[in-house]
């Protein structure tokens, strides 16, 4: 019989605290000195001249929950304009003018309540432009203690846009149209201090070789958030049901069940506060930083780092940092306490720092270090210690080609130091059709001969590297709209071929 | 007009999806299968077979029991086919050769024929842990807990309301 209570977490240890402000009296002055900044849901959205991630996303790092701008953007830039025109510039419903207005540095700063439409209709209803509307809110609001950065640019960019925009007069059926890209397809007009979403996402994957047809929903999640002044609370909460053994999902249980039952899940839970409007700490669980925050979570750089964002989130505190130019996170790493017991939680720490050196081009480093009291692998009750360092790098040639790439050491223990990467070429000639062309490399290293037992054989992945190429289409059909198909061929695999669709809510 | 086009083309897209779709699957179902045919309490680590978590194709017969299991009397064991895994490890078993007896025995404890390590990996969710012994096959506790306290919330509603 399973219990259903309340994990009795086993007094927790006084030294793991105690390692842990070591780590954050050694981490918090580097990353001062550091000073990092963001990772992304979409990193090829830099190419758009987004480098960063929390003006569209509540995770200062990007992911999931989409910020009242972010749905704007996923209307405008990452959707097929189906309207016919050339995009932000001739929107009907005084949108373009805050894409025009809020260059990305005023993006990095403002975040996490930008860009409802209520701004737009206040003005409209005020006989102003909306577009100023929203400038005077970024001013006001997103940079108070900053007055020479985004809202100087708000206003560098206020006086380029001549002649000023005319709002077109608002017709019955743009008023329907421009609410649908808020929650629930425009049904609900949500409060400034709420951010509510939720995603379903549907696998299918079709047979080659031996396999069989497949489909399951992937993902169906709600995520929300509240925010009173600097305060934060957000999560997500969800259901998930994977065959016994799987590795998707069971890290985020609610729910016991340990079969193939319905599960509740909870990837994230948080509370946060924005001590700065450039700086936020969170606690609770959350994303891993790490990395380029790509959506392909079983692609090798983020399956194999555990950093990926389908169930490999850790309960821990994390700072995040959005300047100018510079971005990142470090979370102090607790464990998973959605997982027992206690001896496979990791601690340690994750953390990035990405710099844009041009403005639609970054480079970033990665480093992650954990242990643990046991070998989850291979069940036995060896301290098992775990570090990834690497460095990445996005880059965006005009608005139709993004590049993106990372490499990292993988270093684990009683293993040979493997090393994992991946490049990926997104083009974008149509907007909102994205064709991608992926390569990924892996080699976790040579597991240590036990005495006594026979020297385990270099295999692909594991002493030997082991590669794989993506060829996929992902189509942004309309807001909360998209589906994707991928053809994967990794080494000793057969080719996988995966149709997925994706509404959010 | 045009917009229409576009949620049109939406939702068409997201029928022709939701009409392939049926239920959840996952491909990892070794364990599991290896779970029920042994009576154990707890899917097996894939270490049982493969050395490793998450195991692979290619470390399937790094172990003695997945190297016996994946042909078995010249039965071969395909991916996802766990019929046939329940089968070999039937007729493993029916052999009777005091390896086979040994391998009952231990699987049947959680613990690793090979090793002696316990095969009874991380749990997952608020609390979990593995029980000394299966739950039962239909237990419907949890639903009367919940017809319980929504038939108490119901009376004390009820109470409330008379008082008014």
């Amino acid at each position: 019989m399973q219990s259903f209570g309340l994990a009795k977490s086993p007094a927790q240890p006084r030294a793991a605290l105690l390692v842990l402000l070591r780590i954050a009296l050694i981490a918090l002055p580097l990353f001062a000195l550091l000073s990092p900044k963001p990772a992304h849901a979409y990193a090829w959205m830099i190419k758009r001249g987004y480098p960063s991630c929390p003006a569209c996303h509540a995770d200062p790092s990007g992911g999931e929950l989409l910020t009242g701008y972010g749905r704007m953007i996923s209307t405008l830039t990452l959707s097929t304009n189906w309207g016919g025109s050339d995009g932000a510039a001739t929107n009907q419903h005084g949108l373009s003018r805050k894409l025009a207005l809020r260059s990305p540095e005023s993006l990095a700063a403002h975040a996490k309540s930008a860009g409802t439409d209520d701004n737009a209709e206040a003005a409209k209803a005020d006989g102003a432009k909306p577009a100023d509307a929203d400038a005077n809110k970024a001013e006001g609001e997103a940079k108070p203690a900053d007055s020479a950065g985004a809202g100087s640019s708000n206003s560098d960019a206020d006086s380029e846009e001549e002649p000023p925009v005319v709002v077109p007069k608002a017709n019955k059926a743009s008023d329907e149209e421009s609410t649908f890209p808020n929650f629930l397809f425009g049904a609900f007009k949500l409060p400034d201090w709420l951010l509510l979403g939720g995603s379903y996402r549907h696998m299918n994957i079709f047979p080659i070789g031996d396999g069989k047809f497949r489909t399951f929903p992937m993902m169906l999640d709600l995520y929300g958030q509240m925010k009173f002044g600097g305060f934060s609370v957000g999560g997500s909460i969800g259901g998930a049901r994977v065959a016994v053994g799987s590795p998707y999902a069971r890290r985020a249980q609610i729910t016991t069940n340990q079969g193939k039952e319905w599960n509740l899940i909870s990837r994230t839970h948080y509370l946060g506060y924005d001590i700065t409007p450039e700086v936020t700490v969170r606690a609770g669980r959350l994303n891993l930083p790490f990395g380029v925050r790509i959506p392909e979570h079983t692609m090798w750089v983020r399956q194999a780092t555990n950093t990926d964002r389908e169930s490999s989130q850790q309960h821990g505190v994390a700072i995040a940092y959005v300047g100018d130019k510079l971005r990142g996170e470090v979370m102090g790493i607790a464990g998973n306490y959605q997982m027992n017991p206690d001896k496979y939680r990791d601690r340690g720490y994750s953390g990035f720092a990405e710099y844009q050196f041009a403005e639609t081009a970054t480079i970033g480093v990665s480093s992650l270090y954990t242990f643990a009291r046991a070998d989850r692998t291979t069940l036995k009750d060896l301290r098992t210690m775990r570090q990834v360092h690497g460095v990445m790098g996005r880059a965006g040639f005009g608005e139709k080609l993004a590049l993106l790439g990372e490499v990292d050491a993988i270093i684990t223990s009683r293993k040979d130091l493997g090393y994992v990467g991946f490049l990926q070429l997104d083009t974008e000639f149509v907007q909102g059709l994205h064709f991608l062309a992926t390569a990924e490399t892996l080699d976790e290293g040579q597991t240590d001969p036990v005495p006594g037992q026979i020297t385990p054989a270099k295999v692909a992945g594991q002493g030997k590297p082991k590669f794989g190429g993506w060829l996929s289409c992902a189509w942004f059909i309309y807001s909360h709209f998209d589906v994707r198909v991928d053809a994967i061929k990794r080494t000793g695999e057969d080719v996988s071929l995966l149709a997925q669709l994706h509404v959010y809510l | 007009m045009q917009i229409r086009k576009a949620q049109l083309a939406a939702v068409v897209m997201a029928g022709f999806l939701g009409v392939l779709s049926s239920n959840a699957q996952a491909s990892q179902e070794f364990p599991g299968a290896l779970q029920e045919a042994a009576g154990m309490t707890c899917a097996p680590s894939c270490v049982v077979c493969h050395g490793v978590d998450p195991g692979t194709a290619q470390t399937f017969r790094t172990r003695k029991l997945g190297d016996t299991l994946f042909i078995y009397n010249g039965n071969p064991v395909a991916p996802h086919d766990t019929a046939a895994l329940k089968a070999n490890y039937a007729a493993y078993i029916k052999s009777g050769t005091p390896e086979a007896l040994n391998v009952q025995a231990k699987l049947a404890e959680g613990i690793d024929p090979e090793t002696g390590i316990g095969l009874c990996g991380p749990t997952y969710g608020c609390g979990a842990h593995i029980a000394s012994k299966a739950p039962a096959r239909h237990d419907w506790s949890g639903v009367w807990w919940v017809l319980g306290a929504v038939v108490t919330g119901g009376l004390l509603r009820r109470k409330a309301w008379r008082k008014r």
